[in-house]
């Protein structure tokens, strides 16, 4: 019985009268999972929230066993949760190393943040670009050096929106292979919209909808969920989701 | 941005040879100008540390230099006739200047007020205390000897039997142990030992400031700049680094301050007021915020500019054979220039900030990063025509500075 890593319940957020979030749910480790869901959904706020950059109104966060409600986005990411953010932020001066160094300084030091971001380098296949500055690279290879930067630290949770925003068939499958290997030493929860991509990597996903979870299942389950394919495509459509 | 940053080291060696000789080539006076310049150019390259360094623009990085200033001034007067040295003085002058900078940057960065803020508060910090110190001119504003004197400025104040003797606030004097008398960095016609002081510190300050620039403190300001949330995401506190590097930032304005005080052996509330903030500001801007030497080349700039068109320009003989055009115009000119120099300031920033918007040791120094083979040929014989000129013209009294 694997333990769960992060328990999410009865997590509200408010904005005017517009419920963005109201949600349980409960991931556990190792686990690789999809959240999708209609623009609108909350997954980001979700996100947000998780990692410490917004205070919910109401419910709790548990992550490894403590109640992280309301910590600082530091705090959060010393207990072991990294984020990339929907747009990609990198930090656009400084040099792709240096992006790296930076985000492995913080657990490896300074000589070992080093070897661990050159490592790095190899593994998101920027070694060639490791010089140039961040605000050089294509989008795609931005979404790719941020999740190195999410992930060089040895977190023990990723959060990931939106990584293949944007990126051509062939990009979208060699981060298929960096979220595997990511996900052999850590938890991953992804939000992506794009749904070739969900069916590539998906063991289990979870649909939100109106800031609450709407379903949960594999994928296969949550194709030939008719609720699922009213909330994407409006109600009375009864054709195929797009393959 | 490796190489950059050597053709940056290299070209601060280049500066200093010449720098070196000054006081034996020059008169006393340039000695003395080009100490008022390094010292702006340490309070400059303080706001550049952290405006370059941490995204945050200081506007009122003269308050620690004022803080600085009169600490030290008013400890110097009370303790220089007692204890023959100034030791601490310098020490009272610091920690003045890093409390200050302390209480404000913890209000700042933990209270999460945004950067736009900062910039803000500190000039009305520098603003409060120059109403402060301007409201000091009476007799009750007293510390020990030292006068605080309002709009007159500092100045300490005989023993009850001697009311006459106004004195100055001590130059930086050293009585160490293993020394016989004590030792005071002067500038004058006997000695240029302040001149090297000023040059020393400088030089210490860069260095040292250089190396913090590189440390995990610097790296990760420098990443805060760019993406303050990421930056806190991946687990640094960076309202921390940000209040670090704010202190170290207003301990080296108020190090300046001290060496002002020391240097003019005077410090009065213009040190707070909005035209020496904002030319400090001008300084960084024009000099490059990227790099630590900007702020002293953008103070050497404007200094030089400033005295040369307070100085010579007015004082330009017109031709007596120019047409109607030359004349009118160099006599438009000199009115110009005589009425109105800082005009002129201004108009020379808004030239550089138009064409180079990072100022002007950024793309000297990626030239000479790119061309390292001619570069040095080209930049060290242009120093050196540079300073033979003014020796030359200098040793035959033809030209003013």
């Amino acid at each position: 019985m694997p333990e769960p890593i992060l328990e999410v319940s009865g997590l509200t957020k408010q904005f005017g009268g517009l419920r963005a979030v109201h949600l349980d749910l409960t991931i556990d480790a190792g686990e690789l999972r999809c959240l999708i869901g209609p623009n609108g959904a909350g997954k980001s706020t979700f996100f947000r929230i998780l990692s410490g950059g917004m205070r919910p109104d109401a419910g709790t966060v548990r992550f490894r066993g403590r109640d992280i409600t309301g910590w600082d986005a530091f705090r959060v990411a010393r207990l072991g949760m990294s984020i990339k953010f929907q747009v990609p932020s990198v930090l656009e001066e400084l040099s792709v190393f240096e992006n790296l160094h930076v985000a492995a300084e913080f657990r490896f030091g300074n000589r070992g943040g080093r070897r661990r971001a050159a490592e790095m380098l190899e593994v998101i296949g920027l070694t060639e670009r490791a010089d140039h500055p961040a605000t050089w690279l294509s989008h795609g290879e931005k979404q790719w050096l941020e999740v190195g930067m999410a992930s060089v630290g040895e977190p023990t949770l990723v959060l990931l929106d939106e990584p293949t925003a944007g990126m051509t068939v062939e990009e979208v499958k060699k981060t298929v292979r960096l979220l595997r290997r990511l996900n052999e030493t850590a938890t991953v929860i992804v939000v992506e919209h794009d749904m070739n991509f969900i069916r590539m990597i998906a063991r289990r996903v979870t649909v939100m909808h109106q800031g609450e979870v709407f379903a949960e299942g594999s994928m296969e389950e949550i194709e030939r969920n008719e609720g699922v394919r009213d909330i994407y495509l409006g109600k009375g459509a009864h054709y195929a989701v797009r393959r | 941005m490796r190489r950059v940053s050597s053709a940056e080291l290299l070209s601060a060696l280049v500066l200093l040879l010449p720098l070196l000789a000054v006081p034996w080539a020059f008169k006393p006076y340039t000695a003395n100008v080009l100490a008022v310049y390094m010292i702006y150019g340490l309070l400059a390259m303080s706001l550049g540390l952290i405006w370059g360094g941490a995204g945050i623009m200081s506007f009122g990085q003269t308050a620690f230099f004022g803080i600085g200033a009169y600490a030290y001034g008013a400890i110097g007067l009370n303790l220089i006739n007692r204890t023959q040295q100034t030791h601490t003085a310098l020490l009272g002058g610091l920690a003045a200047a890093a409390l200050l900078a302390a209480i404000v940057g913890y209000f700042m960065f933990y209270g999460r007020i945004s950067d736009v803020y900062a910039s803000i508060i500190t000039m009305a910090l520098t603003l409060v205390l120059f109403a402060f110190a301007v409201s000091t001119g009476g007799d009750e504003w007293v510390i020990g000897v030292a006068r605080l004197g309002g709009f007159n400025g500092m100045f300490g104040q005989g023993e009850s039997s001697q009311n006459i003797a106004n004195f100055q606030i001590p130059p930086v004097t050293l009585w160490l142990p293993g020394m016989t008398e004590p030792f005071a960095f002067k500038i004058n016609r006997e000695s240029a030992a302040g001149y090297y002081l000023v040059l020393g510190v400088s030089v210490a300050v860069y260095v040292l400031t250089r190396a913090l620039v590189r440390s995990r403190l610097g790296r990760v300001a420098v990443a805060i700049r760019e993406n303050e949330p990421r930056v806190a995401s991946l687990g640094y506190d960076t309202r921390f680094y940000k209040f670090a590097l704010f202190t170290i930032a207003g301990a080296i304005a108020g190090l300046a301050g001290m060496l002002f005080a020391a240097w003019g052996r005077f410090v009065n509330p213009d040190r707070f007021g909005l035209a020496f903030a904002a030319s400090t500001v001008v300084y960084v801007q024009l000099g490059g915020r990227a790099s630590l030497l900007g702020g002293f080349v953008g103070a050497a700039i404007i200094g030089h500019l400033t005295s040369y068109l307070a100085e010579v320009v007015p004082f330009a003989t017109i031709p007596p054979d120019a047409g109607p055009w030359i004349t009118f115009l160099m006599e438009a000119g000199r009115r110009i220039v005589r009425e109105a120099p800082l005009l002129v300031q201004g108009a020379v920033l808004v030239g550089v900030v138009l064409v180079l918007k990072d100022g002007v040791t950024p793309p000297l120094f990626r030239v000479l990063a790119r061309h390292r083979r001619w570069g040095w040929w080209l930049l060290l014989p242009a120093v050196l025509v540079y300073f033979g000129h003014r020796v030359a013209c200098q040793q035959a009294d033809l030209c003013v500075f």
